[in-house]
């Protein structure tokens, strides 16, 4: 009985313990296979037999499957955090994951975090071993490289620009929803084991272009991502192993990717140098995981170690040494830096179209008295641009003044506060932008520089505006063409006959912008003049401008255009209107012309250097510009072409010179004289002057600076009258040289005419100019030269 | 056309290769042009495409056996110079010659029979006279052993071409970036992506930037190449070793005229080079006569 009872008792223990597997297996079954419940078996598996290795532990810690110190943190940010989180564990590595506690602490912390179906532990004990408990893992630790080596070898640095890196959506754990939670719960779970793990083993039998999350099933191997060894490698620079999975995966195509290169800083020179190795330009070549993952990360390894960083020289400074042919290369290669790949310059953006300054005078300016000495040329023109604001309603008024030939890139304006006003082009300055006052347009607006050059617009009854395909806004315009809008700016009380000449022109009617700010008391803008046609009835004298006449064109042919409507002074342009003016007077600088038999017309002076304009009336205007010759205005600039072909020995006199052509000067606009190298040679002035000519160590020549040219050369192979000669140079200007005493040039030429040395190459002013030389030293003697 | 061009770029005092326009020079030939024109004096190449006209200057060539002083005209010219020009030697008694050139701008030569009758037609006409043009500017030009050069790394990473200056053949052959980097000498040209930069080697580990003409030059260091004609005073040269343009000029500037170029021996010929001139000029290319 008691037995049976036993048997009973045990029974139902059995089956009670069956019934509770059943219920297990079933519930365990009943649950959806995910990520997470297989990556803990498998990461246990890991932790058992991985072998040491440093590369796969620095993958594991600084890799972004590792969330490091705060998993919940990881949940409850966005993707972008996450990765941020992860590039900030693996910069304080194994020491900062155990400040905040234990794996197994992330882990519980994670589980109760959790939903339920994710925070379930029994698969811990069942067909694989459980993970190694804390303590286990901190033996293990040592045996883990600290992140300090990767700080050491320069990957640190490296992994700065990840955290700034933003998260690139299609990778891995960009994939990862966070709304939801649960796939970046198990990525964070399974790393978070992996955490202070040894080292993981390389396992590449991913399947092609997997995707980690999906290919985490039962069966897989769910680190088919990190198993990618190379890109993980790769990554771990990074800190964002999870944005380098997808792109490693599509890589892994059974061809072992090379790892070396792609970590110079575990590279072995030695082994990147074999030749077995893939060369850096096959690396270079792969553009897959560098170019779809887009990390900038990255790009900072192969800007901090890649040897060509350093080596590449700028582009820009190179082409120039390619095609100057320039003696002395501009580039300056920058060997300090390893990190930049162009010297830096400094980005200067000096798009000044339509750049304003503001004077704040409250007056116009006012005529200013150009200054003494200044050049003497006609004014160059002043253009006006209008600016109009629909919605805010404002018009503002500033003004273009035109750079003709000559004039610098820098002028200071009178009477406008003294400003400034730098070259915009070789056209025209930057915009000066003056008060619009009821003055400012009532007479010519002339303004003048401190050094003399002046602009001018002559005064109009109505002045208009159009665009201008090279510049913004609008841009006054001398007279009104067919068929374009324009935009008038008159007096008030002359609105009413410019509306009726409008509609002489066939124009639409003028829409007028009343009560805009900026617009002065007693003006107006009128805009939409589109004239049709000719004016119907000649137009008041003050408003001919708005006549665009029947069409015509004026446009230069020939001369030798300079630059833009700058014709060189000897070579003007053909002056052709089209077609014939008929009635319309044309009238060039204020003068009538002519139309001569070659079909151009000419007035008077209107080939001379300046500014002409010609005057279609009716019709359109037009300008151009006689360059006059640089040889009377000034010449040309004398400089030194060539300053550095001399980088050392700068004192001498063949390194002090200036080269410019043909021309060869001192410093000091001395003369250079040179001469094949003898034991004595001295260059003498006329009156003055003796200087010993210097003798080039590294070639067979002599040569001196004087401050005036040479008028003979003593040169002397030894002491005996027959080693000597006096070489008539004839280069002293005949008047004004130096009568100066100069003791040491009277001893020279007594000494030669002691020694009765022969003159030579003298015609007759020459033997006249020694021999007064020699009176001159004879007279000189016994005189003290003062002080 | 070239005489326009030269007249064009006088008014122009400064600007770019690009600027010139076709009527002027035919745009595949304007760099050749421009740089004849260096080479003659006329102008000074910048850094990049960017000229600059010189001032004119009557720069005096080395005396000729007959005894007759000669200078020609360099530099900017416009139709204000050559009046000036053609007055002063009216006024000083000298003789003024122009000379058409083919495709180059036509030569201007001012003869007197002394220095003194040419010194006043220089400083009526306000022009400077520069004396014995081609010795002082060779006596002010480093030599090619100590051309300036900027230090360098070598370099690295992908190349496109490399090619090596062959001592023995006077000119290019093809090579490689390892045989570059391992090289002790040598003159290289390298094409990167999106250049070509002039490497000289000195040693395994030192090489510079260098410019290209003074850059073979060096690689053809003491080379028995140049042959003079003391009769006519011609002196031959390898065209790939055409001179740095200092030296260039300075030979151009014995006669006036740029260097002549024979197809067939691929040499060039600088006219009229005293003895003088020639040993500075060796001493300065390096080269040795064969």
């Amino acid at each position: 009985m008691v037995g049976g009872i036993g048997f009973l008792a045990i029974v139902g223990l059995i089956a009670a313990l069956a019934i509770m597997a059943g219920l297990w297996e079933w519930r365990r079954r009943s649950r959806p296979s995910g990520f997470g419940t297989a990556s803990r078996p498998a990461a246990a598996t890991l932790r058992v037999s991985a072998p040491e290795g440093t590369r796969s532990d620095r993958d594991v810690d600084s890799g972004s499957f590792c969330p490091g110190t705060s998993v919940k943190a990881a949940l409850d940010s966005p993707a972008g955090v996450s990765t941020a989180i992860l590039a900030r564990s693996a910069l304080a590595g194994p020491a900062a994951t155990r400040q905040s506690g234990a794996p197994g602490e992330d882990e519980a912390s994670t589980q109760g975090d959790l939903p339920e179906a994710e925070s379930q532990p029994p698969e811990r004990g069942l067909s694989i071993p459980p993970p190694s408990p804390p303590s286990a893992e901190e033996e293990s630790e040592p045996e883990v490289p600290p992140l300090d080596n990767d700080e050491a070898d320069g990957s640190a640095p490296i992994q700065l620009p990840a955290e700034k890196c933003p998260p690139v959506p299609e990778t891995t754990s960009q994939a990862a929803e966070p709304a939801d939670g649960s796939p970046v719960a198990q990525e964070s779970d399974t790393t978070a084991q992996r955490d202070g793990a040894v080292p993981l083993p390389i396992i590449s039998d991913a399947p092609d272009g997997a995707d980690p999350p999906k290919a985490n099933g039962p069966d897989d191997p769910p680190q088919a991502g990190i198993g990618d060894q190379p890109h993980a490698e790769r990554a771990s620079t990074g800190g964002a192993v999870a944005q380098k999975v997808g792109a490693a995966a599509s890589r892994d195509d059974g061809v072992p990717l090379p790892s070396t290169p792609d970590a110079p800083d575990d590279a072995d020179p030695a082994e990147a140098d074999s030749p077995e190795d893939l060369s850096q330009d096959s690396i270079e070549d792969q553009p897959d995981a560098n170019q779809q993952t887009a990390l900038c990360a990255e790009a900072d390894v192969d800007k901090a170690n890649l040897p060509s960083s350093s080596d590449e020289a700028d582009p820009e400074d190179l082409v120039e040494l390619e095609d100057a042919s320039d003696p002395v290369p501009l580039f300056q290669p920058d060997t300090s830096a390893g990190t930049t790949l162009r010297p830096k310059q400094p980005a200067v953006h000096r798009d000044r179209r339509g750049k304003r300054r503001t004077i704040t005078a409250a007056a116009p300016p006012q005529p200013v008295t150009p200054a003494q000495g200044g050049p003497a040329r006609p004014p160059a023109e002043a253009k006006l641009r209008l600016s109009l604001h629909p919605i805010r309603r404002k018009a503002r008024l500033s003004v273009l003044l035109m750079r003709p030939d000559g004039y610098p890139a820098r002028v200071s304006v009178l009477g406008a506060g003294a400003e400034v006003v730098e070259a915009y082009d070789e056209q025209r300055y930057d915009d000066l932008d003056l008060p619009w006052t009821s003055e400012l347009l009532e007479g010519e607006l002339r303004l003048t520089s401190a050094d003399g050059f002046q602009w001018l617009r002559s005064a109009r009854q109505v002045h208009i505006f159009a665009q201008d395909p090279n510049e913004p806004e609008l841009i006054s315009a001398s007279a009104a063409r067919a068929g374009i809008e324009h935009t008038l700016i008159c007096r008030l009380g002359d609105m009413e006959a410019i509306r009726l000449a409008a509609a002489e022109t066939g124009s639409p009617e003028l829409q007028t912008h009343e009560h805009w700010q900026g617009i002065p008391d007693g003006w107006v803008v009128l805009s939409g003049y589109t004239p049709v046609h000719a004016a119907a009835q000649l137009l008041p004298s003050g408003l001919r401008t708005m006549d665009p006449g029947e069409g015509l064109e004026i446009s230069f042919e020939g001369g030798l255009p300079v630059r833009g409507h700058v014709y060189a002074a000897g070579h003007p342009p053909r002056i052709i209107i089209t077609p014939p003016p008929g009635a319309a007077s044309v009238m060039i600088g204020g003068t009538p012309a002519e139309l001569s038999s070659s079909g151009a017309w000419t007035a008077a002076g209107w080939d001379a250097p300046g500014q002409h304009i010609i005057d279609v009336v009716p019709g359109p205007s037009a300008s151009y510009e006689i360059a006059a010759d640089p040889w009377l205005a000034g010449g040309w600039d004398f400089w030194d072409a060539h300053p550095e072909r001399f980088g050392t020995g700068a004192g001498e006199p063949w390194a002090r010179a200036k080269i410019c052509g043909a021309l060869i000067r001192g410093p000091a606009d001395e003369t250079v004289f040179a001469a094949e190298t003898q034991p004595t040679l001295v260059a003498l002035g006329p009156r003055a002057g003796a200087t010993l000519l210097r003798r080039r160590a590294d070639a067979g020549v002599s040569l001196c600076l004087m401050a005036e040219p040479p008028a003979f050369l003593l040169s002397a192979t030894g002491s005996r009258r027959s080693q000597g000669r006096v070489v008539w140079l004839g280069l002293a200007p005949a008047q004004g040289p130096s009568w100066q005493h100069d003791a040491e040039w009277v001893a020279t030429v007594r000494s030669a005419a002691a020694r009765r040395l022969p003159l030579v190459h003298a015609d007759a002013p020459g033997e006249d100019a020694w021999r007064k030389a020699k009176e001159r030293a004879r007279r000189l003697r016994k005189r003290r030269p003062r002080p | 056309m070239t005489d326009r061009l030269l007249e064009w770029m006088s008014f122009r005092r400064s600007g770019r290769l690009g600027d010139i326009a076709s009527d002027l020079a035919d745009a595949g030939a304007a760099r050749r042009i421009v740089d004849d024109m260096a080479t003659l004096g006329h102008i000074e190449l910048l850094s990049g495409a960017d000229w600059k006209v010189a001032p004119p200057v009557l720069a005096m060539l080395p005396k000729r056996p007959d005894g007759a002083i000669t200078a020609v005209l360099c530099g900017a010219r416009t139709p204000s110079v050559l009046a000036s020009l053609a007055s002063a030697c009216a006024s000083a008694g000298v003789q003024l010659e122009t000379q058409l050139v083919v495709a180059r701008p036509s030569v201007i030569r001012v003869m007197a029979a002394s220095n003194s009758g040419l010194a006043a037609a220089a400083s009526a006409a306000g022009i400077p006279l520069q004396h014995d043009a081609a010795l002082t500017l060779l006596a002010c030009t480093p030599t090619i052993r100590n051309w300036p050069r900027t230090p360098c790394p070598m370099v690295a990473g992908r190349v496109e071409t490399v090619h090596r200056f062959s001592r023995s053949r006077i000119g290019w052959t093809a090579s490689t970036l390892a045989e570059a980097t391992a090289a002790r000498s040598g003159f290289f040209r390298i094409k990167r992506d999106w250049d070509w930069v002039s490497l000289l080697k000195t040693d395994v580990s030192e090489c510079a930037y260098i410019e290209h003409r003074a850059g073979r030059l060096a690689a053809a260091a003491k080379l028995k190449a140049a042959a003079w004609t003391a009769s006519s005073g011609a002196l031959d040269l390898p065209g790939q070793l055409y001179p740095p343009t200092p030296v260039a000029r300075a030979l151009a500037l014995c006669t006036g005229f740029l260097p002549q170029y024979d197809g067939a021996t691929r040499r060039i010929s600088f006219a009229d080079v005293p003895p003088e001139i020639l040993r500075l000029t060796l001493a300065i290319t390096g080269l040795r006569l064969a």
